[in-house]
């Protein structure tokens, strides 16, 4: 997969942020914590990040994958639900994350539109 | 509350993916199941920085990516877990990336002419990508994969069929090298029915098409298809100036295989250069005769190293064909010999059974049918790509 470009990963970071709002009522249902809820939406960020860019959907605008991103989130909260999530080992796993030399933060919705 | 489990890594950058990838694959392949883990092959960042390094290297070095992306299939598929069992592959993930192992597994077996294998990879590629979201895309590079193996097996018919339904379907999906791609199965068929003026304007057409949309490789793989259109069209000239644009492109982009090819090319091109002299009394034939084998053998040894065994067997015919026309009608022989247990082994040319059965039944004779062994020739699969 080839590296986005800078507009782009914004374009992501602002339809990830405006699901992500959607997304908070399905996550407080498992009874996370707000640093659970947190890495939940990181690892979430995670997948979303690499599957705008499979081919195919590499050219298209992000907008058209929110409701693909509602769709992960369920299955994945179900599956966080049933004890089988997955979670940063340590509490330094926190970091923002990152495209080539470039840093991209999930909690950044400045968008280009 | 659910209880929770490790993490994944970060995202590596373009770089770090890369080192990570060549340090993964400088193991050999016999040790690398007990290593996976402290290599993090069980973690999709680690994965897919792989997968990238070994769609580059696959027309460089067919049988190592062969092997490596079969390796990370069934890795994949015993070794790992998704979301749902507690690993760290998220939602579709996993299936995504054991369908583009299998994808790359599909295209290195037809390159090695490995039909029943490439076969099972597309089969195993199909099944992982159903089980991805938005799925199309990927399905229909699958189906290219497809359509290039009934290209290689002379289903002509079918490829023609189902080619443009293909390519309607890529440019839904806004992917256009893609589409593009698939220009190159028309151009081989097209080639294989001996319409060469419509295979050259074809192939020019992907050439301009490749270059606005900035793709060296399908530039690379155009070029090197025009040299050898152009040479069976006996247009030397125009051979040989694409060969010398192209070359520093292929040396460029690793492509062995389109190296070996451009060689390939440039022998029939010598070829037909020392049969037009000699016709006309010219004793400089003689010497293009002399090189346009050199550069068949040049071709010969690469796809021996690359493990290309059916171009390796179709070049002993080509070679054998030239020697008949020198006179050197042992060493032809020999050729052929060297030849014949390679097209049985890989089962590679089906519809010239009758032709192949004639041509070892005029070597017992100790005379070669010439007929036999051009038309065992001209059966064999072009690889598309």
């Amino acid at each position: 997969m080839q590296p986005n470009p800078p507009a782009r990963d914004r374009e992501i970071v602002s339809v990830f942020a405006g699901a992500a709002r959607d997304l908070d009522p399905l996550i407080s249902r498992c009874g996370l914590t707000p640093e659970e809820a947190d890495e939940f939406k990181q690892v979430l960020f995670l997948w979303f990040h690499a599957f705008t860019r499979r081919p195919g959907n590499q050219a298209k605008p992000v907008t058209l994958f929110a409701p693909t991103l509602l769709e992960a989130a369920r299955m994945y909260v179900g599956s966080f639900h049933n004890g089988n999530g997955s979670r940063p080992a340590d509490a330094d796993s926190e970091v923002p994350v990152q495209e080539g030399n470039r840093e991209v933060d999930p909690s950044d919705d400045r968008g280009e539109d | 509350m659910g209880q929770l489990r490790r993490f994944r890594r970060c995202p590596l950058s373009r770089e770090e993916g890369r080192f990570a990838a060549d340090c993964l694959l400088a193991i050999p392949v016999a040790e690398r199941s007990e290593k996976a883990r402290e290599f993090f092959l069980d973690d999709p960042e680690m994965v897919l920085p792989l997968l990238s390094v070994l769609e580059e290297r696959k027309d460089g070095s067919p049988s190592s990516v062969r092997e490596d992306a079969e390796f990370l299939f069934r890795f994949l598929e015993k070794e790992t877990r998704g979301p749902e069992d507690g690993g760290l592959f998220l939602f579709d993930e996993r299936e995504y990336l054991m369908g583009e192992s299998a994808r790359i597994a599909a295209t290195t077996c037809r390159y090695l002419s490995l039909r029943d294998e490439a076969r099972r990879w597309i089969d195993r590629s199909e099944a992982a990508f159903r089980r991805t979201l938005n799925s199309a895309p990927h399905l229909s590079r699958v189906a290219y994969q497809r359509l290039a193996l009934y290209t290689e097996e002379r289903r002509f018919d079918e490829v023609l069929e189902l080619l443009p339904g293909l390519v309607e379907s890529f440019e839904r999906e806004e992917m256009p090298e893609d589409a593009l791609k698939c220009r190159f199965l028309e151009g081989a068929v097209l080639i294989e029915t001996n319409q060469l003026t419509e295979a050259v304007a074809v192939f020019t057409a992907i050439c301009e098409k490749a270059a606005a949309l900035r793709s060296e490789k399908l530039v690379a793989t155009a070029s090197y298809n025009l040299v050898q259109v152009y040479a069976d069209l006996g247009q030397a000239e125009e051979a040989m100036a694409k060969a010398r644009e192209t070359v520093p492109l292929l040396q460029r982009l690793g492509d062995r295989i389109g190296l070996a090819k451009l060689q390939w090319g440039i022998g029939d091109m010598l070829r037909i250069e020392g049969e037009r002299a000699r016709q006309i009394g010219d004793d400089r034939g003689q010497l293009s005769l002399g090189s346009a084998i050199e550069s068949y053998r040049v071709a010969q040894k690469e796809f021996r190293d690359l493990g290309m065994q059916a171009d390796v067997a179709a070049l002993h015919l080509v070679i054998a064909d030239l020697l008949l026309d020198v006179g050197q009608d042992r060493q032809a022989r020999w050729e052929i010999q060297a030849a014949l247990p390679v097209i049985e082994e890989y089962g590679l040319v089906p519809e010239g059974v009758a032709a192949l059965s004639l041509l070892r039944e005029s070597l017992n004779n100790h005379r070669i049918n010439r007929q036999a062994l051009r038309d065992l020739h001209g059966y064999f699969p072009l690889e598309s790509g």
